[in-house]
């Protein structure tokens, strides 16, 4: 008599659906998920350990390479948190920059998000439509720090360098194109009756499962809560931007695509606002608190000796913090970004975990995938939104 | 539950669960007495908020090597819980005598923390009771040591690299031409800590790991 075994499959680390680096390990029942065993850590690289050895200016830049989708998000995280600790307030034009780069990432992240799952599912289209919108915010991201993606423009106290002349109209320019450019990405997917097909009931999840899994972000919101830490747990000026949370109902992976697709007009009125706000504020308040931990303009450096030494402190030696501990954390696009900072009074970290939401999110993969068929698996890979830098630290 | 739990740990005996304010909280409060393996008898004691458990999300596990800091107890185990009904958020630290203190699990309870308490078994070595599916997670499979410790040199104990004539990746020891200079250029005049120092556990040229005396 014969027995009838499951297939053990690998979705290997190359797998272009993968979404960079990520072994699953699937078990099969004819073609029904039974588990899915994610093995990560392919891209590990040790940023917590790395972090202990470096000061806090010198740290600042790994976060831009933990999830290279959205870089400033992150950084900023990292610089409330030292901003925390050092209980500085910083002034209200930094804060509106500031957000108004977060969102440009946010945006930035959802293109990606949405269209390489769209690339997933079979629409080649609006992966090159969404591509070309994402050059141009990388544009931005060059004009004001000189890379285009690994900015370390979001620095403790403020940002690093001010805005280089007319970006503030060209970024409105692009704003004002961009809402055309998402109608039509639209266009192609909202009412696509393959994209139906693929995507509604599939990788359902309840409430109290996302809950127990952890799960933040746009993963939280499509099943139907409203929390977003803009607005429950508000920092910078995000209490007084009239913006709304778009949240789903069944939880499927069609609601989050709407959730994505709702969040990037939403973020397009945050930067409109904040526009308005940049070109009637003209404040030149020098706080004297955030002068300590910034480096004074070259020019001053040339023949200002006091500039030069602390410059040449700042560089070298950093700033030292006092003894302490916080657990800071902002939305980021894929959800609850964190970082557990604990100081010691010395110019590094003492320990400094990163809190990926990413992580957990991956984790609910295998609650998700089951009972589901082989090809669903690439389309909840896909919902998840996973970068792999984030993930494996 | 109380029942379940009972039934789940035969050998706690000090489950016992009490109300405050009309919200029922569970008290762990077990200890270990194997003289074997635990040199540990200090008593773990862990809260657990019951009624919200469906409303609490884990967002975090944060755990903090306190090596040359002098400290009685050597691990702190943060666990970070978020509130979305009251908007709040809650720190719970636990205390770890040595590495070899086992702390219970909350994978039972909480799915979220199953791969955080992998991850803090990977980069601590520590080991979680009662936990489902502890494996390394982010280190490479055959890993040994845990990196995170304050006596794990940044720079680690192998390196990997393809090897021509194997035909396949090989471990080998690491060598550098150059020791590594950790730069410290920390003002000896402003602070008032010195930097830590830990005991550090150090490689000779032939790979034995000694304890430095």
């Amino acid at each position: 008599m014969k027995t009838i075994k499951n297939w053990r499959i690998n979705l290997g680390p190359h797998h272009p659906a993968a979404h960079g680096v990520l072994r699953l390990i699937l078990e099969l029942d004819g073609e029904k998920i039974i588990k899915a065993d994610p093995h990560i850590g392919l891209l590990h690289r040790g940023t917590e350990k790395l972090l202990e050895y470096k000061t806090f200016l010198q740290g600042l830049p790994y976060f831009d390479r933990l999830d290279y989708v959205s870089m400033m998000c992150q950084e900023h995280v990292f610089a409330l948190a030292i901003e925390n600790l050092l209980q500085l307030e910083i002034s209200i034009t930094h804060k509106l920059i500031r957000m108004m780069f977060c969102e440009l990432t946010r945006i930035l992240n959802h293109l990606l998000a949405v269209t390489t799952h769209a690339l997933d599912v079979g629409a080649l289209t609006p992966f090159l439509w969404g591509f070309e919108e994402r050059e141009k915010i990388m544009e931005f991201y060059e004009r004001v720090s000189g890379a285009r993606m690994h900015a370390a423009y979001i620095i403790p106290g403020g940002i690093a360098k001010p805005l280089p002349i007319n970006l503030l109209e060209d970024i409105d320019n692009f704003i004002n194109a961009l809402e055309r450019r998402i109608v039509e990405i639209e266009e192609l997917l909202t009412s696509n009756r393959i994209w139906h097909q693929r995507l509604k009931n599939v990788g359902n999840i309840t409430k109290e499962m996302v809950l127990n899994h952890g799960l933040t972000g746009v993963m939280l919101r499509g099943s139907g809560i409203a929390w977003d830490l803009r607005k429950n747990q508000s920092y910078e000026l995000y209490d007084k931007v009239p913006f709304k949370i778009p949240f789903g109902e069944n939880g499927d992976c069609y609601d989050r695509y709407q959730v994505r697709i709702q969040e990037i007009y939403q973020s397009i009125i945050i930067i409109k606002w904040c526009l308005k706000q940049l070109n009637t504020t003209n404040e030149k308040n020098f706080n004297l608190e955030y002068l300590k931990i910034r480096t004074t303009p070259r020019s001053l450096m040339k023949t200002d000796m006091e500039s030069l030494i602390q410059h040449f402190k700042l560089v070298s030696e950093g700033f030292s913090i006092e003894s302490g501990e916080t657990y800071t954390c902002a939305e980021t696009p894929k959800g609850e970004f964190g970082v557990y900072l604990i100081t010691d009074g010395t110019n590094k970290p003492y320990r400094c975990k990163i809190k990926a939401p990413g992580f957990l999110n991956l984790q609910a993969l295998d609650f998700m995938a089951r009972d589901h068929l082989l090809a669903d698996v690439v389309t909840i890979i896909g919902t998840l939104d996973i970068v792999f830098g984030e993930i494996d630290r | 539950m109380l029942k379940k739990l009972r039934e789940n740990y035969t050998y706690f005996p000090y489950i016992s669960s009490f109300a405050i304010k009309n919200k029922e909280y569970f008290f762990f409060d077990f200890c270990k007495n194997d003289q074997e393996n635990y040199i540990n008898n200090e008593k773990i004691k862990f809260f657990y908020l019951c009624d919200l458990i469906s409303w609490k999300i884990l967002s975090e596990i944060c755990c903090v090597d306190r090596l040359g800091l002098k400290k009685k107890n050597r691990f702190i185990l943060n666990y970070c819980f978020l509130s979305i009904k009251n908007n709040n958020r809650m720190i719970r630290s636990l205390k770890l005598i040595n590495e070899y203190t086992q702390p219970l699990s909350l994978s039972l309870f909480i799915r979220a923390a199953n791969w955080l308490e992998r991850e803090v078994f990977d980069m601590f070595g520590i080991k979680f009771l009662e936990h489902p599916d502890l494996r390394r997670i982010l280190t490479d499979y055959g890993f040994v040591g845990a990196p995170l410790r304050k006596d794990f040199p940044l720079t680690g104990y192998k390196e990997v690299a393809y090897n021509e004539q194997k035909g396949s990746v090989v471990y080998t020891k690491i060598s550098f031409n150059q020791e590594y200079r950790n730069l410290d250029v920390l003002s000896p005049w402003n602070n008032k800590h010195l930097p830590v120092i830990p005991e550090i556990f150090y490689i000779n040229q032939n790979d034995d790991i000694k304890i430095k005396k």
